[in-house]
């Protein structure tokens, strides 16, 4: 399926009334810039064509719905309509906000489903490409492709489960607990005393869990990003100490010694604990005790020559070993007596137990509790060896900072900081990812036990209400979509880093720049090595890898893609961007034309649309006064112009507008 | 068959939850025996579950780094019994007796369920006595390595069937 945007127009909201048409010829250009100064509503002609495309208005809030009047105006209506082509055949979207009564309506219109419909009803099949999660894949403003490598965002992952739907397995898990959430309304309590009490008590856990949940992938996104700037900070530290010849070789040899020292603290506990985990070595009363054991069954001969079996078998037989016949009295001693004697294998566990204690506790020449005394001290001074030379480092800086050092001192202090911050995250981490204890209350960071007094407060409350079976259901479905959610995504992210990997080599044949994995956001391997530009690519290629996954496309429309970047990296992304997807709609302002504009328009063989929009007010009079002979539309409130002479030589004060 | 599992108290894994994942702590087993040990050591047992509602049967053999000492293990497990039952090793039928009680050669861990729920209620008993002697959990395996050799020592040196 090709979805393409044909145009849209507006009138009455706080973007101009305006009528754009992003066809040339029958012929939609493949990349279409529309230069809006500040101002102009370029966000809320995005805002608009999102919500034209994804029927998400109809969820809007009456003050959100009225904030997109135009300031001062007091008309009650404001329309905005989008026109698509999917396959090339039109579908569009007529959104009309109602600002008196807060409401928004939709009609729709497509080819062979009877002509203009009410409502929100693009045809099925293309229904499960305009899902709210799903368009703002394709309509986004310039930071968006960033924010899939920034490892503080998720945007990547979400991408993955927007474009396969992901979501519909947490619909599955939401519904699900709505669904028993709403039978336990509607059953009458067999006992009111204490209902309300137990609901309270399951929202309450639910928020927690949430609340946990969030602060953990925080924390999980936070740390992620410390170690890198942390040793980012050593690198720094290290350099500024390394300016002067003497004092870095002093500098660099403390280093040395500081790691050296610490893997010898690892080595040294590494020998220490090979000792602990052998029970004879950690005091020698207890080697000593198992000599006596050895000793001592050696004097009452056990394990015996003659075991249980053999009294088992004698008991079988008509007469005793000595030719005397077995009475019912013998029979019976000799019963009893057999338990007395060791199983057969047993005793071989006994043989082999003395065996263990000859060779392992009494044979000269072995270790003993006095070799782990002597790890123990080598561990003791590898820990003081360690902690002098972490502090002769920590001097050497000091000496520098006390100097007049300022930029290290800021530097160290950052350092300082970001560690004791890692550590705070860790414990914090580790402490919602404990087991769960039975003193845990509903304050608790604890995950697990945060769902177990979950599920313990469900159950109450199902049992209360009669709807015990029904939770027990609802449990059995959220465990299936939570598994199914997990290897889901867990496959698919291996698969589109490889297929991103295939296109990337195409695309940047001469960067050698890589996916390595992809979890919350993108991971680039020698991350730190690459630039903006190419990060900034990865992030392209990577959405419209996705977007063109089963001979799909869809359009890019980008607010200010060139805002954020550098005019190096500009280039780089306007060459890019041509070969990656099949139209590209990009909002912009006249400080971005500058080492972007001519060069998208090269990369698309010359067949950019260049259109200029602005609005009527007494700052744009001179610019009204000076518009060109052709391509000019001008309305109550806006003026479009089309071309790219007039696109490239409008200069507007950006705090005009 | 189901044979009885080496049994870690929630409790007791959160105390070492800080020095879980630190070099040369390896598995589980390892925070086990560290209990264990002390647990032995001075004579001290409590049943895990009363102690505390969770815990986890983590393991239902001697993980390998202590498969070579599993019958020295257990002879230490033999030797806490006979004193606690006030045995002496002269008495050949109650020595015999703890023998049939406690070892099972059928099962990995050559223990009767018996001599698994002991050998738990040791570990359970010495984490009792590890959290009471030291102020706070462990944060760093060097330092507590050195701190649990001098404590495992003491009490050692206190329980005079040693």
């Amino acid at each position: 399926m090709r979805i393409e945007l044909a145009g849209w127009s507006s009138e009455g909201l706080r973007c101009p009334d305006i009528e754009i048409k992003l066809m040339t010829d029958d012929r939609i250009a493949p990349v279409s810039l529309i230069q809006m100064p500040n101002g102009t509503g370029k966000t809320t002609t995005l805002t608009m064509i999102r919500a034209a495309m994804s029927g998400e208005a109809q969820g809007w809030t009456a003050g959100k719905i009225k904030s997109l009047r135009r300031p001062g105006e007091s008309h009650s209506e404001g329309r905005f309509i989008l026109d698509l082509r999917v396959d090339d055949q039109p579908l569009t979207f007529e959104l009309t906000l109602n600002f008196e009564a807060g409401k928004a309506e939709y009609r729709t219109t497509s080819v062979g489903s009877g002509g203009i419909k009410p409502g929100w009803e693009p045809p099925p099949e293309v229904k499960r490409f305009l899902d709210p999660r799903f368009v703002q894949l394709f309509v986004f403003d310039g930071e968006f492709a960033d924010k899939l490598l920034d490892s503080n965002e998720s945007e990547a992952s979400k991408a993955i489960d927007a474009l396969f739907q992901l979501y519909l397995l947490q619909d599955i898990q939401r519904i699900a607990e709505d669904s028993w959430e709403a039978a336990t309304k509607n059953k009458t309590a067999k006992a009111e005393k204490g209902l309300s009490q137990r609901r309270k008590k399951v929202d309450t856990l639910k928020a927690r869990i949430a609340q946990v949940t969030e602060a953990r992938d925080k924390a999980s996104a936070e740390l992620e990003t410390l170690q890198p700037e942390i040793d980012a900070l050593e690198q720094k530290i290290s350099e500024q100490i390394g300016t002067e010849q003497s004092l870095r070789e002093e500098f660099e040899a403390k280093k040395r010694d500081e790691i050296n020292a610490r893997n010898q603290v690892e080595v040294s506990a590494s020998e220490v604990m090979a000792r602990v985990r052998q029970p004879h070595l950690l005091h020698e009363a207890f080697a000593q005790s198992l000599s006596e054991l050895k000793l001592q069954l050696d004097r009452l001969r056990l394990p015996a020559s003659t075991s249980s079996q053999f009294f088992s078998e004698l008991l079988e037989e008509e007469e005793c070993i000595c030719g005397r016949p077995l009475d019912s009295h013998s029979r019976e001693v000799i019963g009893k007596r057999r338990e007395l004697y060791l199983a057969e294998d047993t005793s071989g566990i006994l043989n082999a137990l003395k065996q263990d204690i000859h060779d392992l506790v009494q044979q000269d020449g072995n270790e003993t509790a006095a070799d782990l005394t002597q790890k123990l001290e080598q561990l003791e001074q590898a820990v003081s060896v360690s902690k002098f030379a972490e502090t002769a480092v920590r001097v050497l800086e000091q000496e520098l900072i006390d100097s007049g050092d300022d930029e290290l001192r800021v530097w160290t202090e950052e350092r300082d900081l970001k560690t004791r911050r890692k550590q705070e995250l860790e414990n914090f981490l580790r402490d919602i990812k404990r087991a769960a204890s039975s003193s845990d209350d509903e304050k608790t960071f604890c995950l697990a036990s945060l769902k177990k007094q979950l599920k313990e407060a469900g159950d109450d409350l199902a049992e209360i209400t009669g709807t015990l079976e029904l939770r027990a259901k609802t449990d059995v479905l959220l465990v299936i979509a939570d598994l199914a959610l997990k290897k889901a995504q867990a496959n698919l992210r291996v698969a589109i880093a490889d297929e991103c990997n295939q296109r990337l080599e195409k695309v940047l044949s001469r960067d050698p720049i890589r996916i390595e994995k992809i979890d919350r956001s993108l991971k680039l391997r020698n991350q730190e090595g690459a630039s903006v530009g190419q990060t900034l690519s990865v992030g392209y290629t990577f959405l419209t890898t996705l977007l063109s996954r089963g001979q799909h496309q869809f359009p890019l429309i980008v607010d200010s893609p060139a805002n954020p970047l550098s005019m190096e990296v500009r280039r780089e992304i306007a060459k890019l961007i041509p070969t990656l997807c099949k139209q590209f709609v990009a909002f912009t302002i006249s400080s971005e034309r500058a080492g972007f504009t001519d060069v998208i328009h090269t990369s698309s063989g010359n067949r950019t649309r260049f259109l200029t929009l602005f609005r009527r007010t007494a700052g744009t009079e001179g610019l009204v006064e000076s518009l060109p002979d052709k391509g000019v539309t001008e309305t109550s409130n806006a003026v479009l112009v089309e071309g790219k002479e007039y696109f490239d030589r409008f200069d507007l004060d950006e705090a005009e507008g | 068959m189901a044979f009885k599992n080496f049994r870690m108290r929630r409790d007791a894994e959160n105390w070492f939850s800080h020095i879980q994942d630190q070099k040369p702590i390896r598995t589980k087993f390892d925070l086990y025996y560290f209990c264990l040990m002390v647990g032995l050591a001075t004579g001290r047992k409590s049943e895990p579950a009363k102690r505390c509602p969770e815990f986890t049967d983590f393991t239902d053999n001697f993980v390998s780094e202590y498969r070579p000492y599993q019958r020295l293990i257990i002879g230490l497990l033999i030797r806490a019994e006979l004193s606690r039952l006030g045995v002496s090793v002269m008495e050949k039928d109650e020595v015999r007796k703890i023998f049939v009680d406690l070892v099972n050669p059928q099962n990995p861990t050559n223990l009767t369920d018996m001599g698994m729920d002991r050998l738990n209620e040791y570990s359970s008993g010495g984490y009792d006595y590890l959290a009471e002697k030291l102020d706070s959990k462990p944060y760093h395996v060097e330092e507590f390595l050195r701190t649990y050799a001098k404590l495992l020592r003491g009490a050692i040196e206190q329980n005079s069937d040693w």
